[in-house]
């Protein structure tokens, strides 16, 4: 690993900010960048450094390579940083903590990295208002912890315990949890952005009911960074749940049934069920019954009582620990196998069993999480992986995939394909979808608010 | 294009698209639309159509496009923020006759609906399958859903279950250039930009609304609805922090306060509440049966801690409704106090209601205004009602500049300019309160992607480039 650390002048002045500006792995991999483009990158970085620190780790992902990664320390380091990139119409891949990289189209061209990792700080948490403001590059696991101290709980599920909370909002990433969270969307009531010149904006506010303008908190949550970079966010918490607990169920009749029926009592927080193949690969001492289900339960003692009591009637149950529920949980975005792809899919639950039959004969392991009249299914599906073809071979089966999305009404959203051959699986393909509706309505939302196209350029959906 | 100036050949294009019965032209056809619920503006549309189907919705835009003439989608006119005022002699676009339910889904908790659908109308369709629309406004016996997703309604339930936009899944829009558009789904989830969120809330101006996938909620097991009476306003509100912070979720908590339930007793929607009392706190608590019996004797509890003077469950549902009754027609209770009404809705962090409460009365005071409030306490959500005669002159002013400084005292504790009833005609300027002019520039920069030519509601939301109000100093 290589890194530099040095000070230039500033643009027109002096620069008080301090960046940390990294560069290792990537340096092998230089010959993927224009000349130009290193020149002007180099250029404007150095531009940016008065302050440079040495970092011990580099991205890699996906044939992108960066090859610098910038951590602005303040927002107003981050104005500064974004309005010099625009400046010299330089793209910049955004991240928070960088849990989630490999999740979107391929990155269209060289970027720098721009990471909200330093934004971290809890800036107000008002246990008396249930309400409080966090940095982006704060990790939703700390700030729930932080919360859950004083009585409340964070309506966010975060991808891993170093997700952020400016990522997960970005990708409205959503898990086992979304039947008692709810979409990450309602739980976020203001933003404060850095547009792609430099700009910041704000929208919405810190009370908890707020129609004042247009609600743009809601077209920049699930924009993937693609719109602005997110500082800071306003987040509405709910009282902690009085009690909690977890169980393992072996369902006999199949997955969809219990699953759903368990989706609809007022205390089931969260279900995740696995079928057969899933359990094998991931719980192999569970992988006698058809199904097995996790489910969580919270809220008042009483009725977690009734609901477990109706759960034990239908089937049996085992209390989970927490290393069981967090292995189950860690199933769900666990990395591909080389062989398979992973899949999301958002269906109504009157689809659900039509959609899963049809994903069992293409030998997909399916995993469920279902919600008040949808459920999410990840299913990892096989793929045949030889480098010559394998381009082609992608492009059929997300094909099906998409037709299976259209057959059944459902959302689909290619999640993880296997890193070797990630670049060539995903070349040909949109991972959004085959058919996004309102594309131009998008493109055209981007062209206003990013004019040069330098947010995550090719990420976003439709390749945006 | 003015309509006047070549009425006739618009008139007749019109008539080429809705039914006779459908299009009002007639000047006392069309003073009903001069305003919606908020009196205090008015201007007199050019026409109004009254469209029965998509198609129809299409046709108009797309003529009122081609003429250039401006159109306001309007629902049932219960807006209290001008948000249906036809400014500069628009086109009024009324969807009251596509009032159809068109599919319940009860599996997947959905309906599909045409936007003219009564909100109350929803949930007693649905009332035999154990469900309801939970965004539940005041005006619910006569609002359409239409105008409840174009302004994000709340309501008193909102605290619990949410505002509009949290059920709503999917929209069909028709955009101000004609063209109709699908965003979100029956799931939720949909690839991309989450275009119905941004829709939601517009408040007319991105587009006409001609259907919904609106969510359906359980209904819960058991509710119970606590009447807490207080010797004073404040004591009432600090009450309300207490409730936050004891972990109990109310599905609504509201405050009326001694001159609101005065009027209402005297009306005939009296609920049996205490004229003498200073104000009165409704709690309602809903859930499943196991767990109530204990919250409602803890709310109980908290309350006497809280120094009420009395604490009382309602026996059955018809105390429970009565009690309702009384709250939801408060504003019509008004009435009996002055002619006119003027609504405020303003949102202050909840620990703040204790101070911005005696903040507003005393404004009410020093304008010499007859103020009395009735609000969502546990949103922080007041809605400061002042009762005046807008035949006069002075006091009409007088209301406007009270309003204006409660608005901005509301902001000045971290507040907000409007918690249910949105911006409208009636807060455009005041939007500068709490925004920059770049955060500004972005919704307008949003806004021209949907209609560049600015036909769509035009003079509602955004400011006008020139503005009387400055910006807060302190945003950024």
């Amino acid at each position: 690993m290589r890194a530099t650390r040095g000070c230039a002048p500033f643009l027109g002045g002096e620069c008080s900010r301090k960046y940390v500006v990294q560069s290792g792995e990537a340096m092998q991999h230089e010959a993927q960048f224009e000349i130009s483009f290193l020149s002007r990158l180099e250029n404007c970085l150095a531009s940016l450094s008065p302050s440079i620190e040495m970092m011990s780790a580099s991205p890699f992902v996906e044939g992108m390579a960066p090859k610098w990664v910038l951590y602005p320390e303040d927002e107003s380091a981050l104005c500064e940083a974004m309005s010099v990139l625009h400046a010299n119409r330089i793209p910049s891949l955004v991240a928070g903590n960088a849990t989630r990289l490999t999740q979107g189209n391929l990155l269209r061209g060289d970027a720098v990295l721009l990471s909200t990792t330093r934004l971290a700080q809890l800036h107000v948490f008002e246990p008396e208002e249930g309400v409080v403001q966090a940095g982006a590059g704060m990790r939703v696991a700390e700030l729930q912890e932080i919360v859950q101290r004083e009585g409340w709980e964070l309506p966010l599920e975060a991808a891993s315990t170093q997700s952020s909370v400016g990522g997960t909002l970005a990708l409205a990433w959503s898990g086992a949890s979304w039947l008692r969270s709810g979409f990450p969307k309602h739980c976020v009531l203001g933003l404060d952005l850095v547009l792609a010149d430099g700009g910041a904006v704000r929208c919405g506010g810190r009370v908890v009911k707020n129609v004042t303008g247009y609600d743009l908190n809601k077209l920049y949550v699930g924009s993937c960074g693609s719109l602005g970079v997110m500082t800071r966010s306003w987040l509405r918490l709910r009282p902690k749940a009085e009690a909690a607990i977890s169980f393992l169920v072996a369902a006999e009749d199949g997955l969809e049934s219990l699953a759903l029926a368990l989706a609809r009592r007022p205390t089931v927080a969260s279900v995740m069920g696995m079928d057969r193949a899933l359990v094998a690969r991931f719980s192999p001492e569970l992988a006698t019954a058809d199904a097995v289900l996790g489910v969580g339960f919270a809220g008042d003692v009483e009725n977690i009582e009734a609901d477990t009591s109706w759960l034990r009637g239908m089937a049996s149950i085992q209390e989970m620990d927490a290393t069981a529920a967090g292995r189950m949980r860690s199933a769900r975005s666990t990395g591909c196998a080389a062989d398979r792809v992973r899949v999301r899919f958002a269906a109504s639950n009157s689809k659900l069993c039509s959609l899963r039959k049809a994903l069992h004969a293409l030998d997909a392991e399916v995993l469920i999480c279902p919600g008040v009249g949808a459920t999410l299914l990840w299913a990892w599906i096989p793929i045949p992986m030889h480098a010559a073809s394998a381009a082609q071979t992608m492009r059929m089966l997300w094909q099906k995939c998409c037709d299976l999305a259209q057959q059944t009404s459902a959302a689909v959203f290619l999640e993880e394909v296997p890193a070797a051959n990630a670049v060539v699986c995903k070349r040909e393909i949109d991972v959004y979808g085959d058919k996004i509706p309102n594309l131009d309505l998008m493109h055209e939302l981007k062209r206003k608010l990013d004019p040069h196209l330098l947010l995550n350029p090719g990420r976003g959906m439709g390749k945006l | 294009m003015h309509v006047s100036r070549h009425k006739f050949a618009f008139v007749e294009a019109l008539r080429q698209i809705v039914a006779r019965d459908c299009l009002l032209l007639e000047p006392e056809q069309l003073l009903p639309y001069e305003c919606d619920a908020l009196a205090v503006h008015a201007g007199m549309p050019s026409a109004v159509v009254l469209p029965e189907n998509c198609e129809q919705v299409v046709s108009i835009v797309k003529l009122c496009g081609a003429w250039g003439v401006p159109f306001v989608p309007r629902g049932a006119g219960t807006g209290l923020s001008g948000g249906a005022l036809p400014a500069d002699g628009a086109v009024i676009l009324e969807c009251s006759r596509m009032n159809r339910i068109l599919d319940v889904n009860v599996e997947d908790r959905y309906a599909v609906i045409e936007p003219g659908v009564i909100n109350a109308d929803l949930s007693k369709a649905v009332a035999s399958h154990g469900l309801f629309f939970a965004p539940d406004p005041s005006s619910q016996l006569a609002c359409s859903i239409g105008g409840n997703i174009a302004e994000n309604s709340g309501g008193p339930h909102t605290f619990k279950y949410g505002a509009t936009t949290e059920h709503v899944l999917a929209l069909e829009v028709v955009l101000p250039d004609g063209t109709l558009r699908r965003f979100g789904s029956p799931s939720g989830f949909a690839s991309g930009f989450d275009l119905a969120g941004l829709l939601t809330g517009s408040e007319g101006t991105l587009g006409v609304i001609t259907q919904a996938v609106v969510r359906f909620t359980e209904r819960p097991e058991q509710v119970e609805t606590l009447l807490v009476v207080f010797e004073e306003l404040v004591t009432a509100c600090d009450a309300v922090t207490r409730i936050l912070r004891s972990g109990i979720v109310p599905s609504a908590l509201e405050i009326m306060d001694q001159r609101t339930i005065c009027a209402i007793e005297a009306s005939v929607y009296s609920g049996g509440l205490p004229t003498d009392a200073g104000a009165v706190l409704l709690v309602e608590l809903d859930g499943p049966a196991p767990s109530l019996a204990r919250h409602v004797q803890r709310i109980q509890v908290l309350m006497q801690a809280s120094g009420a003077r009395n604490v009382s469950v309602a026996r059955d549902a018809q105390e429970r409704l009565g009690f309702w009754r009384a709250r939801k027609s408060a504003f019509g209770a008004m009435g009996r106090i002055a002619p006119d009404v003027y609504v405020h809705d303003a949102v202050v962090p909840r620990t703040k209601l204790p101070e911005v409460l005696k903040k507003v009365c005393e404004i009410g005071d020093r304008y010499r205004l007859t103020l009395s409030n009735v609000f969502h306490a546990g949103d922080g959500n007041l809605h400061p009602n002042i009762s005046f005669d807008r035949r006069n002159a002075d006091e009409l002013q007088r209301v406007l500049a009270a309003g204006e400084e409660i608005l901005r005292y509301c902001v000045a504790v971290g507040g907000s300019i409007s918690g249910e009833h949105g911006i409208g005609h009636e807060k455009r300027e005041f939007l500068r309160l709490l925004f920059s002019d770049r955060d500004l520039a972005t919704m307008e920069a949003v806004r021209a992607v949907f209609d560049p030519a600015k036909l769509c509601n035009p003079s509602k939301v955004l400011p006008s480039t020139r503005s009387c109000v400055e910006s807060n100093p302190h945003l950024r």
